[in-house]
């Protein structure tokens, strides 16, 4: 079927190139510049290009030009800061998992590419023409079941009637590592072990030669002092990019096809003895091609295509492990390689971390997916005019398949005092072996009648109604299927006042009884009034567009898990019996089922201003939004264990959700052919927990209802024990011995103990969220320049862990974890009025390491989030090659960040180093167009 | 031409709508079928009951066992007995005051309601499966068949009380009831009394329902009717016992009586003594000391999966485990050995000698009538001492094992993370490995209930009554099999005309040592109430000094300080469980 697909589709490909060249097309001057000098006029809704000025949907939209600024894979990331209410936080700078996770007014949106809900966020940057941002209940109210969280719509390219164009860009860009915590080189820490353990009362582990030895260096392999940072990582890594499109067409087809290329190396150091690469390395090979025909006058139609092979590799251990011996390895654990140049180790650490990263064989995965969306439209004018009706279906295929090719290897440590080693592991024999990780498909199938009409002169009305269905099979599990209609109809007078509302009724099988398809109502309705063409304003001709809208309506969110309203009695661990012994098949009874799940719900409101003044040189949206989400789906508070048996997730809670967004934007055009502009963005979220069914919280202060969503609770620390005295007098965690340079805690409820009942919100709490980006470029006879500043406040961010505390990793029974610098600021007598950190000790502290405010830092940044200069070169020079544009650039992407010092030298987006750290990229290329 | 695309159209629109809404045409699976529901797992047509004895195989998991159970530690090393070799180690929790409503490494609580549920289902729900063999011959036994399952689940049940019973005092006894979603679970706690009347009441009722021993070999480790009547002795025991027998240190008399009855009634002893002689009059005989094996019986009893004297035991696979993490860390380097256990001086001191007698007097001083050289002090001690701890000097892997300070197993080496704390290791439960330079998988079962425990419990409450030379005869026989000397007087070291209060002591005494690290002690000196003595203060280890003649010298050393608080008595029920349902009340002191 898909293979069949294809291939009519590559034909047809090539009879519209075919075609395309030999058409008579249209000259169109190419658009060249580099701010968008227009409002869009039309907003894109999920199954509909609508006039701007007629919907009161919230819908904010990103064009490809600010889009393809940002050197990244994924197009998540190239929203950061850009859009109002979009809150983006990067976990990992890992090539191929440098996504962010974007949260749409505190929710996790849905992902459609050209009406189709597709999860897909690494593709070619150049196919996509507009994302679009569904923010409120009348913008997605269309998904239905699937509306609550909000639709992240991305519109892809499609071709023109014009004469071809082909663009090709070549970009290379240098990564550097952000926000690696700076480690303690083998004497301070060895000093600083010493002093952990004279606090925790245990006998010394270092002696004074031990010392010396490490603060001399004269003894590389005894007392080794290994940075092993710069031993296993590279200062740089590349990340080259190729993309290569044409499009155009003529009154019969039109196409857009793209070609791209993506070879991102990692950061390890590889060894030329391998003759394989081992390096964490992500590449991607992309195709689209987007095809529409004019079949008729009356039918089009179209395929639209998107191929993509991602192929990740990394040593054989794994980066991730690899990462977290990084953080769990001190300095002077054991040298690079011994004397006789075999790989050193210990009975402590028997391991390697260069051995990992060049000696470990390697990984690979390879993603494979396939996208086909195909369409026709048919206009019914004869039957009605302004009547039409169309199918859509779509076919989705993704397959992840790991090969492992890795091998174990041995590690040495010399027998002391003698010229003989001690072995640890060994040199295995290089694994070989594939499977996949998992693999589905889905299809889509759609059905709308459509009725655009204006009725009279007075009178516009648009309507749809939609049928589909969308099934999706993941490994074996049976398919999700999502089926339903939803409609929309807008009408407005004279274009002045806008009335329009939009339903879904629709929902999935994974209800009681026998996979039941349970379908819910969730509608919208919204009222829009373009006052600018009010008469009273008609002479303000300063004000070029003014709207206000707004809309209120109910969205779904369905989350029914797998079957989870059966009883089910599965495997648990087999016991044995028998002299022999031999186990035997045990099952028991799973957690509870709910027969009663339902989708969960939410009431969303959101009122707005849009004003477009002086000729739309200044643009401003505010909107405000309310959003109460019910009958979420979370385990009841009474959920002693008496019942015998897990809870099961019951329709029990509900949040809020609102917030204030704003957008500003200056674009001017002097006469001097000096282009600029200037954007802003702020977006204010505020949540509280509404009801969650709570235990009983003996005091006030506990309880987590009336907080915000995921507000962290913990002591309330109130600095540290300046004296023993003042430690003894003072209420401390249960069954511990506080000594001078503790953490003090405060006794909330005055009963001398610190306790459970001292727990209470800790940081910011209440405070909103608040997120901005701020964006400004100017273009001058060929030059350009443009930023991007992002931001965010009011953001706490617990710290913690083995990358942040001394002495932590259990190694064979003792901690010998990796210290930091922050460590060397801890308290000391002599330093207790100035120290940051606790006084030192071995491995967990039951006092010190308790969820408490202390270790609840500032997570506000100010971020530099990218630069661009570019230089167009001018077309006297280059239109003798026949060439219509050349474009060469420079950007720099994540340049500067001011953070908080509470964070001491980490990045605030990827604190934990157990993470692939941020990337500092430098980036250059051109673009050729002809 | 117009008319022809619009009919295309249409009936393009047309088959795609009956594709969107039908699936009635293609029969499609629309539930899991791979999924076993109630139905399945006892089905009425099932004959062999094989997917209902699949679910029972289940209960068994929720029989804790005791090895290195406790965050990778021996729960006795909170019993004095042993400390951790580790540092800031879970276990120690019930040592430094650390234990809280919120961090109890052994609560156990959601664990046996668990059990205790899925007992119910099992035993509700197993009438409906035809357990019958289609051989008309074999009917009776089909019928046992099930008789067995039903009363391996409602021993699993009781035992699950006495697992909570022993922890908290009484606790929500649920009957026979299978919760739902909608039944109310704010339930208060039964008193002790009626938790010790209802597992004793099941055991009674289940005992006679169960296998008879001796056990299949196929069925080794299920449930036989000798593990009812041990578990009714062995609750009978603490429930005459001082802390329990209206000795709690409550003030408050509800709590008092949650945790163990609120007068004191000597003649709760009796009860004991009659479990323990019900359990001796068996027929036919089949439970006694194992007495021989390699390198003697009492090791054998621990290696050899079956055999008279365990009841009961946890089974598992047959494995090196415990010889890697127990054995001396000196050959960590051929073979894991990474001696996470540190026995103290104080255990190894309540070994009697070779002769029976205790090498210390009651006040510490050397009973030099014992024999006991401090100078060579491993030197004709109890046998069972060489096959529970490891000492200096004896043969491991071939070699000898160096616990003095500086040698193989303890050689105080930065490079060293783990060593011995006290000159010694944990050796009891761990196969036989003097020779060679390897482990092999040894069969490592944790033994639940011993005939030894029973006669040890026996002559506690004979002693108790009164009947202090029925009390030694027992002690004779546990003796005995040790491989202590019977002497010229064959009371193996018992002096002659010994009081009730100095048979107490030794009694306890011979608990300790023979019953250690299968979670007795730590219980024992609570039901005793002298853990206020024995779990606070100084513990200690021994210093060992090679001379340059290879010689030894010991001194005995503190190695660390462990704190007692009464509330210790009885374990915290979670905070977790104390505020979801109201009608709990806290032990005292939490």
């Amino acid at each position: 079927m898909r293979i069949k697909l294809i291939a009519t589709h590559l034909v047809l490909t090539g009879l519209v190139l075919a075609s395309a060249f030999n058409a008579k097309a249209q000259d169109v001057k190419m658009d060249t510049a580099l701010i968008n000098f227009t409002t869009s006029k039309t907003a894109e809704l999920i199954y509909k290009q609508v006039p701007a000025h007629l919907t009161a949907a919230s819908t904010e939209a990103l064009y490809s030009k600010e889009i393809l600024r940002s050197p990244v894979t994924s197009f998540k990331s190239a929203l950061t800061g850009r859009m109002a209410g979009l809150y983006t936080i990067q976990n990992s700078g890992q090539p191929g998992a440098d996504g962010v996770s974007i949260g749409l007014r505190g929710q996790d949106p849905l992902v459609m590419i050209d009406g189709v809900v597709a999860n897909l966020s690494i593709f070619n940057l150049e196919d996509i023409e507009s994302v679009t941002l569904q923010k409120d209940a009348l913008s997605s109210a269309m998904m239905g079941v699937r509306g609550s969280n909000g639709v992240l719509l991305i519109t892809t390219k499609k071709g023109r009637a014009q004469k071809q164009q082909i663009s090709f860009t070549a970009q290379t860009a240098f990564q550097k590592s952000l926000g690696f915590p700076k480690t303690l080189n083998a004497y301070d820490y060895a000093t600083l072990f010493n002093e952990a353990l004279t606090n925790d009362g245990l006998p010394l582990r270092y002696t004074q030669a031990d010392l010396d030895s490490y603060r001399t260096g004269t003894d590389p392999y005894g007392h080794p002092n290994v940075n092993w940072r710069n031993e296993v990582l590279k200062q740089n890594s590349r990340f080259d990019r190729y993309t290569l499109n044409t499009s155009g067409g003529n009154q019969f087809a039109r196409y857009f096809v793209s070609l791209e290329h993506v070879n991102q190396t990692g950061f390890l150091i590889t060894s030329p003895n391998n003759k394989y690469n081992t390096n964490n390395n992500f590449r991607t090979y992309v195709i689209r091609t987007n095809v529409d025909i004019n079949v008729s006058k009356n039918l089009t139609g179209g395929i639209y295509l998107l191929g993509r092979i991602l192929n990740a590799t990394e040593p054989g251990s794994g980066t991730g492990s690899i990462l977290s011996s990084l953080v769990n390895t001190p300095n002077n654990a054991y040298p690079v390689y011994n004397q006789n140049g075999s790989f050193g180790g210990s009975t402590i650490f028997q391991n390697n971390i260069l051995a990992q990263a060049i000696a470990s064989g390697y990984r690979q995965n390879y993603k494979r997916d396939m996208l086909a969306n195909f369409y026709l439209k048919q206009k019914l004018d004869a039957v009605t005019p302004g009547l039409w009706a169309g199918v859509r279906t779509a076919l989705n295929a993704t397959l992840s398949e790991d090969i492992n090719r890795s091998k174990s290897f041995a590690v040495y440590q010399p027998v002391t005092g003698g010229s003989t080693f001690n072995k640890f592991g060994v040199d295995g024999t290089q694994a070989n072996g594939n499977g996949i990780e998992y693999q589905g498909r889905s299809s889509y199938l759609e059905l709308s009648v459509g009725y655009d009409k204006q009725l009279s002169k007075s009178h516009g009305l648009h309507s749809l109604v939609i049928a589909n269905r969308d099934n999706t099979v993941t490994n074996s599990l049976l398919g999700y299927t999502i089926t339903g209609i939803s409609g929309r109809v807008a009408y407005n007078y004279n274009e002045k006042y806008v009335v329009e509302g939009a339903f879904g009724y629709n929902g999935s099988n994974r209800y009681i009884d026998n996979g039941t398809t349970r379908r819910g109502f969730f509608p919208a309705i919204g009222l829009g009034w373009n006052m600018e063409k009010e008469h009273f304003l008609a002479s303000q001709t300063w004000i070029t567009r003014l709207k206000l809208y707004g809309s209120f309506g109910k969205t779904g969110n369905d989350d029914p898990g797998y079957f989870t309203y059966i009883q089910r009695y599965f495997d648990a661990p087999s016991p044995f019996f028998g002299t022999g012994p031999s186990t035997v098949t045990a099952i028991t009874e799973q957690p509870f089922a709910n027969p009663n799940t339902t989708w969960e719900k939410a009431n969303k409101a959101n009122v707005g201003i849009d004003a477009g003044l002086f000729h739309d040189k200044l643009n401003v949206v505010v909107e405000y939004f309310n959003n109460k989400y019910y009958d979420l789906l979370q385990i009841r508070g009474t959920s002693t264990t008496l019942i015998g048996n897990d809870y099961p997730r019951e329709n029990i809670g509900s949040n809020r959700y609102s917030g204030v967004e704003t957008r500003l934007s200056w674009r001017h055009k002097t006469k001097y052919g000096l282009q600029y502009f200037a954007a802003a963005n702020l977006s204010l979220l505020k949540t509280k927990v509404l009801y969650a069914d709570e235990v009983f919280r003996p005091f006030e202060w506990m309880k987590r209802t009336g907080q915000a969503v995921g507000q962290q609770f913990g002591y309330i620390a109130s600095g540290l024990f300046q004296s023993q005295a003042e430690a003894s007098n003072s209420a401390t965690t249960v069954g511990y011995n506080p000594q001078a340079g503790d953490i003090k805690y405060r006794d909330l409820n005055s009963d001398g103990v610190i306790d459970q009942f001292d727990v209470t919100p800790i940081g910011r709490a209440g405070k909103p969220l608040t997120t901005f980006g701020l964006s400004f470029g100017a273009e001058f006879k060929g030059f350009d320049i443009s930023a991007l500043i992002h931001g965010v406040a009011n953001r706490d961010v617990y710290v913690g862990g083995n990358s942040i505390w001394a002495f932590q990793t259990l190694q064979a029974g003792i901690s010998f974890g990796q210290a930091y610098e922050n460590n060397l600021n801890r308290w000391t007598p002599s330093t207790g009025a100035s120290a940051t950190y606790p006084r030192l000790s071995v491995g967990g502290n039951p006092n010190n390491q308790v969820q408490s405010s202390f270790w609840l830092r500032n997570g506000d940044y100010i971020r530099l989030k990218q630069v661009e200069i570019g230089y167009a070169i001018p077309q006297k020079l280059i239109g003798r090659v026949r060439l219509q544009g050349v474009r060469i650039f420079a950007r720099g992407f994540n340049l500067f960040t001011k953070a908080s010092d509470e964070l001491d030298d980490r990045d605030p987006e990827i604190i934990s180093a157990f993470s692939y750290p941020m990337q500092r990229l430098f980036n250059f290329g051109f673009t050729i167009k002809l | 031409m117009k008319n022809k695309n619009i009919f295309f159209g249409l009936s393009c629109a047309g088959v795609m709508l009956v594709m969107l809404f039908s699936t009635s045409c293609k029969k499609i699976e629309t539930e899991p079928r791979d999924w076993f529901g109630e139905d399945v797992v006892f089905d009425t047509l099932d004959r062999l009951g094989t997917v209902a004895s699949f679910n029972l195989n289940d209960l068994y998991n929720y029989i804790p066992g005791g090895f290195t159970r406790i965050g990778g530690d021996f729960l006795d090393a909170a019993s004095g007995d042993a400390i951790p070799s580790r540092l800031n180690t879970l276990v120690e929790y019930y040592t430094n005051r650390r234990v809280s409503v919120l961090s109890n490494p052994d609560a156990y609580w959601a664990n046996s309601y668990y059990a205790i549920r899925r007992a119910n289902i099992f035993m509700q729900n197993i009438g409906k499966v035809p357990v019958v063999l289609t051989d008309s011959a074999t009917t009776a036994q089909a019928r046992l068949t099930r008789q067995y399952m039903r009363n391996e689940a409602r021993f699993i049940r009781a035992f699950s009380y006495w697992e909570l019973l022993k922890r908290y005092g009484g606790v929500p006894l649920i009957g026979n009831r299978i919760f739902t979603l909608d039944d109310n679970l704010q339930i208060p706690r039964n008193s002790f009394a009626e938790c010790v009347d209802y597992i004793v009441n099941e055991c009674n009722i289940i005992k006679d329902s169960l296998r008879r021993e001796v056990i299949a070999d196929g069925d080794w480790g299920r449930i036989p009717r000798g593990a009812a009547i041990a578990l009714k002795c062995r609750v009978l025991l603490y429930a005459a016992s001082p802390l329990f027998n209206g000795g709690g240190f409550e003030t408050d008399a509800t709590k008092k009586a949650l945790t163990g009855y609120p007068m004191a009634d000597p003649s709760r002893w009796q009860a004991v003594i009659a479990a323990a002689e019900e359990l001796r009059a068996l027929t036919p005989s089949y439970y006694a000391l194992l007495s021989t094996g390699t390198p003697n019986g009492f090791a054998a009893t621990f290696t050899t999966k079956k055999n008279t004297d365990i009841i009961l035991a946890k089974q598992s696979g047959n494995s090196t485990n415990l010889e890697n993490s127990q054995a001396p860390i000196g050959y960590n380097n051929t073979v894991t050995s990474q001696g996470l256990t540190s026995p103290t001086q104080n255990f190894v001191d309540a070994f009697p000698m070779l002769n029976g007698q205790q090498p210390f007097n009651p006040d510490g001083s050397v009973n030099t009538a014992s024999g006991y050289n401090p100078a060579a002090p491993y030197f004709n001690r109890d046998p069972r001492f060489a096959v529970t701890v490891f000492h200096d000097s004896l043969t491991w892997l071939s070699r000898r094992v160096e616990t003095f300070d500086g040698g193989l197993d303890k050689p105080n080496s930065a490079s060293t993370t783990i060593q011995t704390r006290t000159g010694y290791y944990l050796r009891k439960f761990l196969g036989n490995f003097t020779a060679g330079t390897t482990y092999t998988n040894q069969s490592h079962n944790f033994p639940i209930f011993r005939f030894a425990e029973i006669l040890l419990s026996y002559a506690e409450a004979l002693n108790e009554v009164g009947r202090t030379e029925d009390a030694v005869n027992q002690i004779k026989m546990i003796r005995a099999r040790a491989g202590i000397q019977a002497g010229t007087n064959t009371r193996y070291g018992i002096k002659v005309g010994i009081t009730q209060a100095e048979m107490r002591t030794l009694v306890q005494n011979e608990r300790r040592i023979e019953l250690a690290f299968e979670e007795h002690r730590f219980w024992d000196v609570r039901r005793w109430k002298t853990a206020p003595i024995e779990l606070s203060g100084a513990l200690f280890g021994m210093r060992i000094t090679k001379t340059p003649t290879n010689g030894r010298t010991y001194t005995k050393e503190q190695v660390a300080t462990i704190q007692w608080e009464n509330k210790l008595y009885h374990m915290p029920i979670p905070y977790d469980e104390m505020v979801k349902n109201l009608a709990l009340i806290q032990n005292d002191g939490w």
